[in-house]
């Protein structure tokens, strides 16, 4: 742990901490909803997770587990120099284990195995904004919030329809909290919006950059926007199996093997795939 | 020589803050500040703990008939002093009629459509949390339908509440502390029945 004669517990000062925690309590009692707040200038860049950390920094006490995750893996240079950064300025332990972990701070991907009441998710969000695609300008995009106009986002839908036959959004695909705020769930996959809807564990957001926090807390409406009659599909993975632990129903990322050219598939959440090897899981 | 002050203001606040966070996320969850609110020698050491956690001096802050309590707060945390039309935290610390309560709720700061965060958060000292009657809650964070036994206090501000709420997501937070430094949390989305 770094000296604490120079640097405060969990690096941020009490007086960014405070105000970091009022945006939090507001995001969560207005879900889905995008609290501006004074995004702190931190030793890593904006666009690596700034917004995040700065949610776990405030959040973060010296009993917590953290577990950190980019793309689902433990051991990516995002997640690994994040966890060394909270690891040296709060001591706190840190785990790979999802259901040890008290806060799990991650990018892209939200774990396997469902998370507990208790448990704190924070995502890191590159662009916030839901209705950027249709709208360049904030002061008008928060005032379709504000109005709760989201006309042009539902024909950006139709129109990918029109042209490709299905809705084109493969990761952060916008859905709406609460039946109020259409909201970007961070690029996570299809595959993982649903759990985002009704579950037991609180969400958070942050975008460093833009200067966002949002939430959705537990047992929340959070439904993928989609017409009646085209139904929200999520990645299919049907047939393909992890060929570490053989775990089927779960996301998997697709790889190639360079001499064969054969694709073969693997559990994207790290910690899931090595606790079933360990549990004696094999193909 | 007795010490007044030992909250710390880096843990102490942290683990109030995450059981605050816990209590708005999980409405009518109760949480126990009692260690926390033990950082200050005053019958209403939850409250001043509360406060200390949230407010700073970029916070405007209305105390209801308890000049005391709004001296200490000030003195904690530096936070400014303002009329409840404009404060960002409204602290109620004596049993009120509901007829002065409903107008606190009622011109208080409820946000805007396009700024609904900047709205009012209103921490309530009560004798209880608990009570013998009984409410059904729904809304974000309670799983269907819940039932709960609370006072007839709270159970009425909440209806109050919902009686001069303006449209979603404009709105106010409650927040409950008792006498047994027990916490917890209705946010503007929760509807008690």
């Amino acid at each position: 742990m770094i000296d604490q004669k120079h640097y405060n517990f969990a690096f941020l000062d009490e007086n960014s901490k405070r105000e970091i925690r009022r945006s939090l309590l507001k995001a969560v009692a207005i879900p889905g909803y995008q609290v501006p707040f004074g995004s702190r200038e931190l030793p890593i860049g904006r666009g690596w997770g700034t917004g995040g950390i700065q949610i776990t920094l405030s959040v973060i006490g010296k009993e917590d587990v953290l577990k950190v995750i980019d793309q689902g893996s433990d051991d990516s240079v995002n997640a690994v120099n994040i966890k060394k950064f909270v690891s040296a300025c709060t001591g706190v332990e840190i785990t790979t284990d999802s259901e040890a972990a008290s806060i799990i701070q991650t990018r892209h991907r939200i774990p396997e195995i469902p998370l507990k009441k208790e448990q704190i998710l924070v995502l890191q969000v590159p662009t916030p904004e839901p209705l950027r695609i249709v709208e360049p300008r904030e002061a008008v995009t928060k005032k379709m919030h504000a109005e709760g106009e989201y006309s042009p986002m539902w024909l950006t839908l139709y129109e990918d329809l029109l042209r490709c036959g299905k809705i084109g959004i493969s990761a952060e695909y916008p859905v709406l909290v609460e039946n109020r705020y259409i909201m970007n769930p961070s690029p996570i996959p299809r595959y993982d919006t649903p759990k985002l809807n009704d579950s037991d564990c609180l969400y958070l957001f942050g975008a460093g950059r833009e200067k966002k926090i949002y939430a959705i807390p537990p047992h929340t409406r959070v439904m993928p926007l989609e017409f009646d009659d085209i139904p929200f599909e999520t990645e299919n993975f049907t047939g393909k199996r992890c060929h570490l632990c053989g775990a089927e129903g779960v996301y998997l990322d697709e790889l190639t093997d360079e001499e064969t050219g054969a694709k073969y598939y693997e559990c994207s959440d790290t910690g899931y795939c090595a606790k079933r090897r360990e549990q004696g899981c094999r193909p | 020589m007795q010490q007044v002050y030992s909250f710390d203001a880096v843990h102490d606040a942290q683990s109030l803050f995450r059981k605050l966070l816990q209590s708005m996320a999980n409405p009518f969850q109760k949480s126990s500040i009692d260690k926390e609110a033990g950082g200050f020698q005053s019958e209403l050491g939850a409250v001043l703990a509360a406060g200390s956690t949230l407010m700073d001096n970029e916070i405007t802050y209305y105390v209801e008939k308890n000049i005391e309590l709004a001296q200490q707060l000030h003195d904690y945390t530096l936070a400014v002093p303002a009329d409840y039309q404009k404060a960002d935290f409204i602290y109620l610390t004596g049993m009120l009629n509901y007829e002065n309560i409903r107008q606190l709720l009622s011109e208080a700061k409820q946000g805007t459509l396009s700024d609904p965060q900047q709205s009012c958060t209103f921490i309530i000292w009560c004798p209880q949390l608990d009570g013998e009657t009984a409410a059904e809650i729904s809304g974000p964070g309670i799983d269907g339908r819940l039932a709960v036994h609370t006072t007839e206090y709270i159970k009425t501000i909440c209806r109050l509440r919902q009686e001069v709420q303006q449209e979603y997501p404009c709105g106010v937070d409650l927040i409950f502390i008792s006498a047994a430094n027990e916490l917890m949390a209705v946010p503007r989305l929760c509807k008690v029945q």
